[in-house]
Formats: C-alpha cells, structure tokens, sequence
C-alpha cells in the first residue's frame, strides 16, 4: 500500500535529477526546485513512518525503512560531505552502491571509493580500490575515474586530468559519475585559472553539471565576459545552490565586480615580445629575441621573428668577420669559423624546436638555413616520435607482452595526446602525413582488445577516434571501415 | 709537517712500473731485482704460491700453462684466466692487482711507507668497464683511493716538467707499447698542458714485431709451425720468446744468435732451433708496423690541421722505440726532433706520479693528526702553472681568528693581511717559487692582535706544468629508440662529470607487470648511431617496481654521473610518479669466441656481397672504393680470427674490434646505397598511383594525390629520404583505396591470401572461407569476397617490427 | 648555451685572459668546497642558476680549448648583460591555489 508512492516518489526524484544533468538554462533551477520539493516529501513521509514504527516498537523494521527510503536521497550527500572528508573509502563504496543510482550500482560506489581515497589518501586504500578497479572487465567510464582520482590522490593531477577528460570518450555513461567527473575538472582548471577549458566543457556539455559545477561554468564565463555568460543575480543563484559557499564566495564576488570594468581583461595573456631596437647589429638582435622566450610565450610570430632574425645573423657579414679575426687570435684550429657557425646553427635549431614542441607551434614559413632546418627538425622530430610510440604499442601486443585493459587505455591516450599535440602544431599536411600509421596499429589494436579482450568500451573509442581522424584526413578506404566498426553495437553495464 | 709522497704506477701489458714524487723531483722504484720496471706476469703454482715479475717471466716458456702475461688486454671482459696447477681461475683485475701489490711492496721496501692512495695509468682508449676493473685490480691489491689517468697525458706531463724552456706549442707522445700504439697530440701555453687530439691502434705492438720475426723465423725450419693449430702453440710461444730477446738485444748490437736449449717438438719431431738473426733483417721486418703506426700520427696530425714538421717537441715512449730504427724512421717521417733525456719505459709512471700531486693524492695513509690549536679547512692547488694562485680556507666553528697571514718558508715572501669573515672564511693569494715547491706557514692573529695556534700550520704549493682535469676518453650517452645517440658527456669532457637530460618514454610501464620494462642503454662511442657504439650499461625500470603506471610519453630525467675512477653510475628520475631509479646493470668487454667471430664474420661478408652487387648496379663509384677497403679489413679480421682458433684471445679481441669497424663502415655504405633504391621506388609508386587514382579514385582523391606527388618530387630534390618515405606511404593508400573499388582487386587479393594458406592459424576456418570465397567470386558478388578476404587476412600472421637498432631502449 | 655559458659561470668578462680564467676557476672551486655563500649561485641573462663544481670544472675545460673559447665567446659577448633578477613568474602557477583542496576534491 505504502510501496507504490515510495516507488513513484523515487522514481520522480530521480527523473528530476536527470532531467537537471541535461539542462543548463533556467530549467537547471526548476528542476532543482522539483527535487528538493520531492525531497522534502520523502523526508517527511519516512521521518513520519520511522516515527510511527519506532512506536509499534518495531524498531528493526523502522532501520530497514531508513535505508530503503533514505538512503537513494540522502546517500549521495552523505558520500560527499561525510565520508569522502573523512576518506571512508570502504563505507563510501558501499553506501555508494546501496543508494543504487541507475542499473549498474557498483560503478558510483567505486568512484566514491576513489574519491575518499583522493581526498584523504591512505596506503592501503589505493591498492583496495585498484584490485575492485581490476576485477570489472571490461573497461566503462566509472573505472577511468577512479583510476583518474587515484592519480590524483597521489598528487599527479596531470595524470588525472587526461584521464578524466578520456572518459568523455567512452559510450558506458553513468550520469551519476560523469557528473563527479565533470566537478573535478572544473575544480581543478578553476584552481589553475584556465577558466577558458571550463568554459569549453560547458558550452559542449561535455559532462552533466552538479551545482558546483553550474557555479563554476557561471564564473568562468562572467571572467571570459562571454554573451551566455549569466547575470549577477543568477550567479549569486548558482552560487547558493551549490555546496562549500564559504570557500566560493570570493569567485563569486570577483566575477561580480560592483564597478563597470569587465573581467575580461585578467585572462587576456601579454603576448608581445620585446623588440629589440633597431640599431643593434644582427647577432646581438637574433641573441636578444631568443632570450625572449624565457619570460614571454613563444608564438608563431616570435618563433619566425627569431628564426629569422638568426638567418640574417649567422649571413652576416660582421659576424664573419668577428669570427675569424677571434679564431686568429685565440689560435684556434683551421676551420674553425666555419665550423662555429655550424654548430651554433644546430644548437640554435635545436632550441628553437624545443620551445616550439613546448608550445605546440608549427614551423615558421621562413626560408634560410636556419627556417629550413627547423621545419624539417620539427616535422621529422614529431612524426618520428609518433610512429615509434605506435609501433612500440602494436609491437608489444604482438609480442604477447598484455597489459591491465586500464594500462592499455593510458597507453592509448598518451599516443592520442601525442598525436593530436603534434597535429596541432604540424597542421593538415602533417596530419595526414601522420595517420596513415596510426590508423594501421590503430585499428589493429581496436580489433585486439575487441575480439581477445572484450574491452567494447575501449575498443569503440579508440575506433571512433580514428574514424573522426579519417574524416579529417579524407581517407575513404578508413572512413569506411571506421563506419562499419563504430556501427558495431557495443555492450555495456548499463544494457541490463 | 713531513713531505708528501705522491706515487704513480703504470700498469703495464707487457711491463710495469711506478714513479714517487715529493713535491720537489720524481724518482722511479725499483724492485727487489733491481730493475725499474716489473714485467707484468704472474705465475700460480702448485701449492698456489704466487709469483710475479722477472721471476714469473722465466716461467713463461717452461710452465706456461700455469703462467699469465698480457692480461691487462683481457681487462673488463670477466674472462678468467685458469691456473690447472692449482687448479684454479682468476679474472683479469685479480692478476692485475697481484702485480700491483708487489709494486706497493716495492715501494714500502724503498721508502719504508705503506702506500693507500696512487695514480694508476690506463690506456687512452680504455673504455669504461676496463677502466673500472683496473679501479678494481687497485682496490684488490689494498688500494683505499685511486684516480686513473690516460697513458699519453702522463708522458707529457713527465715530459714538459723537466724542459727548461717554456715555449709552449703542440708536441705529439708516440707511445709503442708491448700491444698498443698510442699517439696523442698536446699543446702547452702558460704552464697548461691540454689534449689536443688522440688517436691510436689498440693493436699494434711490440708483440707484433715479435710474431712478424717468429714467422721469419719459423718460416726457417725443417718443419714449419702453423699459429691455426693448437698443437703447435708451446713450439710457437717458445720461438716467440727467444725472437723478443733477439729482438731487445739488436736495440744494440748487430746480430743475435737465436738458440734455444731445447729442440722443439712439432707434429712429432723434434726441430733444433739454432738461427741468425741481424739488425738488418729485423729493421726489414718491422719497418712496415712502425709506417702503420706513422700513418695514424699523419693522419691525427692532418686531422687537426697539422703537417709534419709543424710539431715543437717529440716525445716517444714503450719499449720498441728503444730500437734505432723506430727513432730514425719517426724522426724522418714527421720532420722533427725527438725530445732526448727521457726513459721510454718509465716516463708514463713518473708522469703518474706528478699528476698525484696535480689531484693531492698523498700516497700515504691519512695520518689522524691531534688538533693543536684551531682548525681550518684549506683549499689551494698542490700543483699550480700560475706563480700567484688563490689560497681559500675556513676556521672550524665559532669565533675564528680576526686576521690571517701566510708567510713562506724562505722568508722572502710574506702576503698581506687578509680578513677572515665573521663565518670564518677567507681568501687570499700567495706568491710562489718558479719551478720549485713552495711551504707557507700560517699566521693567525685574534682580534687583540696576539698569535692563534692553527691546525694545520703549513701548507704547500708545488709550481709546475699542470693538465687540470683528466678528460674523458670516449664519448658517452644513452641510446635513444631511434637508434641515435643522445650524447652526455663528450669526449674530452673533465672529470669527474654528471650531465642530465629529459627524456619521454615511448613504450608503457605498467605497474606491477614484471614484463614491461623500460630501458635505458649507456653506450660509449663517438659515432652517432647508436648500434655502432658500446653498450656499457642499462638502466632498467621494471613494472615490478613503479609505484604507478607510466604511460608512453612520460617524461624521465636521466643523470649520467663519471668519477676519475672510471666508475659510472646513472639515475633516473621519473617525475610523474616522483621515484628515482638507481639500479644499473655493468656490462662486461663482450666475450668474443673464435665461433661467434666466425659467425660475424659470415654475416658481414654477406651483407658485403649484397652492398657491392648493388652498388655496381647503380654504379656508385664512391661505394665501390669504400667496399674494397672493407674487404681488405674483413681478410686482415680472418686471419686473426685464424689465430683466435689456436688459443690467441688476443688476437679474438682484436678481431671482435676490426669488425665493429667494418660495421660501422659498412653501415655508412648502406646508407649511400640506399638512396637510389628509394629513388627507383618513388618513381615506381609515383607512376601507379597516378594511374589507379586517375582511372578509380575520386575527385577529392586526386587533388590529394596531386599534393603528395609534388610533396614526393620536392622530397627527391631534397633527398630527405624519411620525407620520401612518408609521402610514398600516403601515395600508396591512396592508390590502394582507388585499387580496392574495382572487383578485380578483391578477386586478386583472394588469390593471394588463399595460396598461404598453410601458414594461417586457424586451418579448418580458413579453408571454410576458401570455399566461401570461391562461390561469391563465381556469383560476383564483391562485398561478400571482401569480406571473406577481410577475415582470411585477420588469420595471417605478421611480423614485428625490429627494434634492435638502439639496444631495445625505451625512451626518446 | 646561455645558461651555462662558462664566462657566466665563471663570472668573468669574455676577455679573461687564461691565466686569470684558472685562477678565478680555482679559486670558485676552493670556495665551492667550503660552501661560501656568495659562489652558490652565478648570474646570467636569464637569471641567477645554481653553481656547481661540475659546471666549473666543465667551463674552464671548455675555455682551455681556442674552438670552445671562440664558441663562449660569441654567444658572452653579443648577449645582453646578466643579471640575478629571477624570469617572470612562470605561467604555470594556479592563480587559486589550493582551490580543488577546499572544494573537496583534495588532497
Ligand atoms: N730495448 C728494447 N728494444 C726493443 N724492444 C723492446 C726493448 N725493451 C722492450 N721492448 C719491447 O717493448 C714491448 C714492451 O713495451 P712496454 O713495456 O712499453 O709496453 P707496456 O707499457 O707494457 O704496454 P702497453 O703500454 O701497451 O700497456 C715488448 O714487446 C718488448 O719486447
Ligand atoms: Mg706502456
């Protein structure tokens, strides 16, 4: 008699959520209205029921009421205000579990897991959440994360960072972790101060938003001054409606300057390099704008402003000149101005390369000894490193040398990294200079963890990724056979 | 204060020797013999007594089996060497240190002091692990510290301390040792002495002349011993005896009677030895070794834009420049004066000895010296080329001295009054006496003006040639996994040396996996491939023992770190996880079996064949001259490798050298070689791709062909071969893709896949997909022979790419 | 080569002669050794960076060779002058610190 409004209640509670995690306009607050108002009902109703059982003395089934109609509303808060700070990690992943948000339970409570782990590590904790990690074959988004906080709880938030974000590419969604996933990317870009990244996600909807998250969307586009950005007072909303307001309300007021200046101002970067005057002579010019790299970011206009401010100095008549009348002084061996100018134009090169695969530029359309040489170091350089990370991939299994399908993972994500870092620097031409090869371990590896491994998650990914690369590419043969395998149905936990 | 005693010891092949210095002249030891040099054999015998020296030596014909000579070459390959007398074995470093320890022996005899610390004298070619077992021989032997110095430093060293005339200029150390020529080019400007250049044959000696006079000499018997045949070995070894003391006594006289007491006994007959030697005869034999080893002076000369004649001073060390011949053929050749005045046998272990003093290494135990007064920490060159060096020091705790004043023991020189700071330190400068040593006492004053008793009280600065650091002798570096080399520390490079670098890894470590396992390979060589150069050790960093995962591309801080010893050390610290890994694996000279050699010889000769058909067919006359050179190299390797058979593990080791070098120039060939093969092929792809893409490929398709092949012609120009290599790959998928839409392609590569069958996996389903595949090509049904095509594919097995090329590394 | 160019290491103008590059490098390594405060670190264009025996011995080793001298020479004399100022602050630096920690994602 009691049970089928429970049910509808729950049910309505849940959908409620849902329908929020979807939304990011006004409906975010009504929605969130409706769940709280459901809430509320909940809470009183079995606040009433406990209330009258305990009366009736049967006290045991007045626990068990607690638990059934509590636990899927208060579950969650409980997780993250009480046993994450506490790092419970063995209580968060069964309370996690037993609130049995969606059809796959364990997927929450293992984040849960991970998350107390990361808030508070211990030891022994890790090594726990890994070998429950371990034993879920295949692989979905909910053992990404956690793996993503425990890298995290060990202070490697790069590590984590990457590892969230590939999440976003696997078809198993649990909205309830993807969300967590979410509020930790935002925690974390907020704290490095790119709020551009935060932005990013919102307008992509990458992830469902918690309020925390909401919030922090919120200050990011009032910072960028972006048109979507929300007013003062919905901001001052979003802010009430998510947890640690004590600790956010100093984003909220800096995104809410009470004068008319904008924001947008403290994110735009100084990108200008100093000019050297005019009336120095050509190598101490090229020297100056090199060591302009180490304060300013390099650019593509300062990269070819160095570049070929080291032509003209290495041609240069008085550097010649300087040369040899110091070689004759110094004694130096026969050919040694020749010589000099050699080496510098390699050490030079080499530099350069470096800070421009540090900044993911392209080479500068610049032609001298030295423009020449860089394009040719950069283009080779990446694509080297590319192919050989690849192959080594592909060798390895070959060799019968498997690893955890999460390592498998990592490996895939760095190469995906490294690939798409140097397509961005490199451009279309590098591009497709760059895929034919990782098509081919690509989709090899695709078909192995496939077929021998089972890992349909994984494998969808890494296939629909080289599909999105094929279609960039215009490579018809593997556009089609990336069709043909993305259309593959992929099972997951959430099937059953 | 009593005065100090640096030693030097040159460790010998062939002969050793050590040298004291005191700060004011050097004097060489000599043994219980009498003689200044040791020769560098010990003997085992039954009871596993040892002997070592001239009393061993005499052992060498008699009871060879049981005694060891020219071990020093077998340094750092872990080969033991068996005594059956005794029936015992001991490696290479333990016989160097029995040598050693009677040459410590020695001195205490002569000087009445136990020595702990020394200079020992190595090769300058040595590589690492053969400089870390003379580190270990030195050790053994009772060594508690010992630095290693390059042979021909130490002779120019010994050399330039005595000359009176400090012109400066560059002069060449022609060393000819009992095994190895050395030829080093220095220059000396303001009492520096710097390596300008070296160069040198690891194998060439005066044991080369002495088997070039036995073959002479065997040549002259009734029955003539063969040195491929192990039977005739004791009859060679003694004729090999008697031919090195013919050839030492005509450095004198003009002939020398060759007998030997016993008639040898070969294949069964007893040969009496009874022969003439001359001078003249001798000189004809050798005179081609001695333009081998002028030819590597020439060369070494040229190379840094030298001609003869351009050489201020001519230093020549080893025995067999003690014949007249050598020393009138080097003169002539190179156009200058030989340096008079100088012992060649004992040069290398008084410049050892001077640069003791360089590096203030006291031979003798640290003594524990009751403090008396306050203590100070001194700083100052024991050896300085500059008359008015820096003296830096620091009082012991609180409260030091206000004032400091050093005043030199012959009373005509005192310095001014230096500060000393509030910390205790201070720093002032002394004035010394050319070409002499120079004592300094120390005047500590407190802030009242009255007199500190400070410990030590004295100090002394010998002034002299000094060389600075000892340098680095061969390039070292970790292989990279494209087979380059990321370079450490460079040859010349002071030591000690530690160098780091950031690298990324390109393969995953994953954690708790014992199979994954990065490495991280040292090697030493001067040539940028890194197949071509010494694996001398790994680092690996195993799944077994990361706290975490490590994907591809993370970042691995490498530290390469160098002491004077020649001990090297390596860590690696992987920022990602923050764990440091220490652990490196030592690696041995590699063993070099006479079938090992065979084999590798083989292999080259092969790869020879291939190069030179090739290069006739595309005609490289340049390839073809590099090729005969090769060629000559490879004969000269057999025939070593011939004696290698007879027991000669020298001669292996000389043979395992020659044919790295043929590698590396064979590799070199390769690389001129392959260009027009790549060539050809652009060409070939280019014109099929054109045609496929045109006939069957879309529009988008050909736009894109059009830019590869213009990418393709600008690559060719360029002759930017992986360029080439990249855009031939993309012209290829192309020209595939287009291929793959006609229905003759699928009924092709059904074909194809069906005749290797019987290499497939799964036997049963691939003849399944046969049958299948064969209706749908009668039927024309395309997609369904693809498909059928598609999963034979999946069926065959495929290679793994090869990655030897940079020693298995793992990181770029 | 602008970091540890050896005249910067060494703290000497380029035009030191020899006698005076060994003296000062003798002198820095003594200092070194005793740990003096003021050689622990050398200046150059981009900064102060920590000096170490290593480095020393290294720049006069390379100043001894007329090759390598020239090579120092022309990156010493063309470069601007060094100073001890510290680069700007490097990008990487979160402008929240801490943030993540009391949002409760910690550690
Ligand atoms: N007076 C001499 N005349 C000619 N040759 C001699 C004379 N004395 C020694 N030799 C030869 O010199 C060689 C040994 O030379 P030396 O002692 O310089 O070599 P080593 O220093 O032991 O060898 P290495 O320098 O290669 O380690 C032997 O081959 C010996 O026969
Ligand atoms: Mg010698």
């Amino acid at each position: 008699m009691y049970a089928l409004p429970v049910i509808l209640l729950t049910r309505l509670h849940q959908y409620a959520i849902d329908a929020r995690r979807k939304n990011r306009t006004w409906h975010y607050f009504a929605w969130s209205g409706v769940a709280a108002l459901i809430a509320t009902v909940m809470f009183l109703l079995a606040t009433t029921l406990v209330a009258l059982l305990f009366y009736a003395k049967l006290w045991w089934l007045a626990i068990a009421m607690i638990g059934l109609l509590l636990l899927p509303i208060v579950g969650p808060t409980l997780v993250r205000h009480v046993l994450v700070p506490l790092g419970a990690y063995r209580l968060a992943y069964y309370l996690g579990w037993a609130c049995r948000p969606g059809k796959d339970p364990t997927a929450y409570g293992l984040v849960a897991a991970a998350w107390a782990q990361a808030v508070k590590p211990i030891g022994a904790g890790e090594a726990w959440v890994a070998l429950r990690r371990d034993k879920r074959i295949p692989l979905g988004d909910a053992e990404v994360i956690a793996t993503a906080l425990l890298a995290a709880s060990r202070g490697d938030a790069a590590t984590a960072r990457l590892l969230m974000r590939s999440a976003h590419m696997l078809v198993e969604i649990h909205p309830m972790v993807r969300e967590l996933a979410g509020e930790w990317l935002a925690c974390d870009a907020a704290e490095r101060g790119a709020w551009s990244e935060i932005a990013e996600d919102a307008e992509a909807a990458r992830w469902p938003a918690t309020p925390l998250t909401y919030f922090l969307e919120g200050v990011a586009a009032r910072r960028l001054g972006s048109a979507s950005a929300p007013s003062r007072r919905e901001l001052w909303a979003r802010w009430l409606l998510a947890p640690h307001r004590r600790h956010t309300n100093e984003l909220r007021d800096a995104a809410t300057p009470t004068s008319s200046e904008t924001p947008a101002a403290h994110e735009a970067q100084t990108n200008s390099v100093d000019a050297p005057p005019p009336d120095r002579a050509p190598l101490p010019r090229a020297i100056a704008a090199h060591l302009a790299f180490s304060t300013s970011a390099p650019s593509l206009i300062s990269l070819g402003t160095t570049v070929r401010a080291w032509d003209a100095a290495l041609s240069d008549g008085a550097t010649h000149g300087w040369l040899g009348r110091r070689a004759l002084e110094l004694d130096a061996p026969l050919g040694a101005v020749d010589r000099a100018l050699r080496e510098i134009a390699t050490v030079v090169t080499d530099q350069l390369a470096r800070i421009a695969d540090g900044a993911q530029l392209g080479a500068p359309m610049s032609h001298g000894p030295i423009g020449d040489g860089l394009a040719r170091r950069l283009r080779h350089g990446r694509l080297d490193n590319l192919e050989a990370g690849f192959t080594r991939w592909r060798d390895r299994q070959h060799d019968g040398e498997h690893h955890a399908a999460i390592d498998e993972w990592r490996e895939f994500i760095a190469l995906q990294t490294a690939y798409t870092a140097a397509i961005t620097a490199g451009g279309a031409e590098l591009r497709r200079l760059a895929f034919p090869h990782a098509y081919s371990t690509g989709t090899h590896m695709a078909a192995w963890l496939w077929n021998t491994r089972s890992e349909y998650a994984l494998s969808h990914a890494i296939s629909k990724w080289l599909l999105d690369e094929a279609l960039a590419v215009g490579d018809t043969e593997a556009i089609e056979l990336g069709h043909r395998n993305c259309d593959l149905y992929v099972p997951t936990r959430n099937d059953k | 204060m009593d005065t100090p005693l640096y030693v030097g010891i040159d460790l010998g092949t062939t002969n050793s020797a050590a040298a004291v210095f005191d700060g004011e002249r050097v004097s060489v030891i000599r043994n219980a013999q009498g003689a200044t040099v040791t020769p560098s054999v010990v003997r085992i015998d039954k009871q596993g007594r040892i002997t070592v020296g001239t009393r061993a030596r005499r052992f060498l014909e008699q009871d060879s089996a049981n005694t060891a000579a020219e071990f020093k070459r077998l340094m750092g390959t872990g080969k033991a060497i068996e005594f059956p007398a005794n029936s015992s074995a001991k490696k290479p470093e333990e016989l160097s240190a029995e040598v050693l320890k009677a040459l410590r022996q020695d001195i205490t005899d002569q000087l009445g002091v136990q020595i702990e610390r020394a200079v020992i004298s190595v090769p300058a070619l040595f590589e690492l692990p053969q400089s870390a077992a003379t580190s270990e021989a030195a050790r053994l032997a009772g060594f508690s510290r010992v630095e290693l110095l390059q042979e021909p430093i130490a002779s120019a060293l010994a050399a330039g301390w005595r000359a009176d005339d400090d012109g400066g200029g560059t002069w060449l150390v022609f060393d000819l040792g009992g095994g190895t020529f050395d030829a080093s080019l220095l220059e000396t400007r303001d009492g520096l002495l710097r390596v300008v250049g070296h160069d040198g044959d690891n194998f060439l000696g005066g044991r080369d002349f002495d088997w070039t006079i036995t073959e002479h000499l065997a040549s002259q018997l009734s029955v003539v011993p063969r040195r491929n045949n192990p039977e005739h070995a004791a009859a060679l070894r003694a004729l090999r005896l008697a031919a090195e003391d013919a050839k030492i006594e005509l450095s004198r006289g003009d002939r020398a009677q060759v007998t030997l007491a016993q008639p040898l006994s070969i294949d069964g007959q007893d040969v009496d030895v009874d022969l003439e030697l001359t001078r003249a005869t001798v000189e004809r034999l050798c005179t081609p070794l001695v333009d081998r080893a002028l030819d590597v002076c020439l060369r070494l000369l040229s190379g840094n834009g030298l001609g003869p004649g351009r050489l201020a001073k001519l230093v020549l060390v080893g025995g067999p420049t003690v014949m007249p011949m050598v020393r009138q053929r080097v003169a002539a050749r190179l156009e200058s004066t030989i340096a008079e005045g100088h012992d060649p046998m004992t040069l290398v272990a008084q410049g050892a000895a001077l640069y003791a003093a360089t590096a203030s290494l006291d031979g003798r135990a640290a003594s524990v010296a009751v403090p008396a007064g306050r203590q100070v920490w001194l700083q100052y060159p024991a050896v300085s080329a500059d008359l008015t060096p820096h003296v830096v020091g620091k009082f012991v705790g609180d409260d030091p001295p206000a004032k400091i004043k050093l005043v030199r023991n012959d009373g005509a020189w005192s310095s001014t009054e230096a500060t000393v700071g509030p910390d205790g330190t201070f720093l002032t400068t002394v004035t010394l006496l050319p070409r002499r040593a120079s004592t300094f006492e120390i005047e500590a004053r407190a802030k009242g003006g009255e007199l500190v008793a400070v410990t030590p009280s004295q100090l002394t600065i010998v002034q002299g040639l000094t060389i600075g650091d000892p340098p680095l002798s061969r390039t070292l570096g970790v292989a990279l996994a494209n087979g380059h080399v990321q370079v450490y520390l460079e040859r010349g490079a002071p030591l000690p040396a530690r160098r780091t670098f950031t690298h990324h890894t390109i393969e995953t470590v994953a954690k708790g996996s014992s199979d994954s396992v990065l490495r991280i390979p040292i090697v030493q060589g001067e040539l940028s491939q890194a197949e071509l150069c010494r694996l001398v050790g790994t680092l690996d960093i195993g799944g077994d023992v990361v706290k975490d995962t490590v994907p591809t591309g993370s970042a691995v801080e490498v530290t390469i770190e160098l002491d004077r010893g020649g001990r090297l050390s390596a860590r690696a610290l992987i920022p990602a996880i923050g764990q440091v890994f220490e652990h490196v694996a030592h690696l041995l000279v590699p063993d070099a079996s006479p079938e090992v050699l065979d084999a590798a010889i083989r292999d080259l000769r092969r790869q020879l064949m291939d190069l030179r058909s090739d290069a006739f067919r595309h005609q490289l006359g340049h390839v073809i001259e590099k090729l005969d050179r090769i060629e000559a190299r490879l004969s000269e390797a057999e025939r070593d490798i011939d004696a290698a058979h007879g027991g000669d593990a020298d001669a292996a080791q000389r043979a395992r050298r020659a044919l790295l070098d043929v590698d590396a120039t064979m590799a070199e060939a390769d690389l001129s070689r392959k260009w027009p093969e790549l060539d050809q092929n652009a060409r070939h792809v280019a014109i099929s791709a054109s045609s496929t893409v045109g006939e069957h490929g879309t529009d988008a398709e050909r736009a894109l062909l059009q830019e590869v092949l213009s990418a393709m012609e600008k690559a060719r120009r360029e002759k930017d071969a992986a360029e080439l290599e990249r855009q031939m790959r993309l012209a290829s998928r192309l020209s595939r893709a287009a291929f793959h839409r006609t229905s003759e392609a699928w009924e092709y590569y059904f074909e194809d896949a069906a005749s290797e069958i019987s290499k497939m996996k799964d036997l049963p389903k691939a003849q399944q997909l046969v049958t299948e595949g064969k209706a749908a090509r009668a039927a024309g049904n395309t997609p369904e022979l693809r498909r059928v095509v598609n999963a034979l594919w999946q069926l065959l097995p495929e290679d793994s790419e090869a990655r030897k090329k940079g020693f298995d590394s793992g990181v770029r | 080569m602008l970091e540890d160019n050896p005249f910067f290491v060494l703290g000497l103008p380029a035009d030191t002669s020899r006698i005076e590059i060994e003296r000062e490098a003798q002198k820095l390594l003594g200092m070194l050794e005793l740990g003096f405060a003021d050689t622990k670190t050398y200046q150059t264009p981009l900064g102060a960076r920590p000096r170490t025996p290593e480095l020393v011995r290294a720049a006069v080793a390379a100043l001894r060779d007329p090759y390598r001298r020239l090579i120092a020479e022309l990156w010493a004399r063309h470069a601007p002058a060094p100073t001890t100022a510290e680069r700007a602050t490097d990008p990487a630096e979160p402008s929240h610190p801490g943030l993540r920690r009391s949002l409760g994602w910690g550690p």
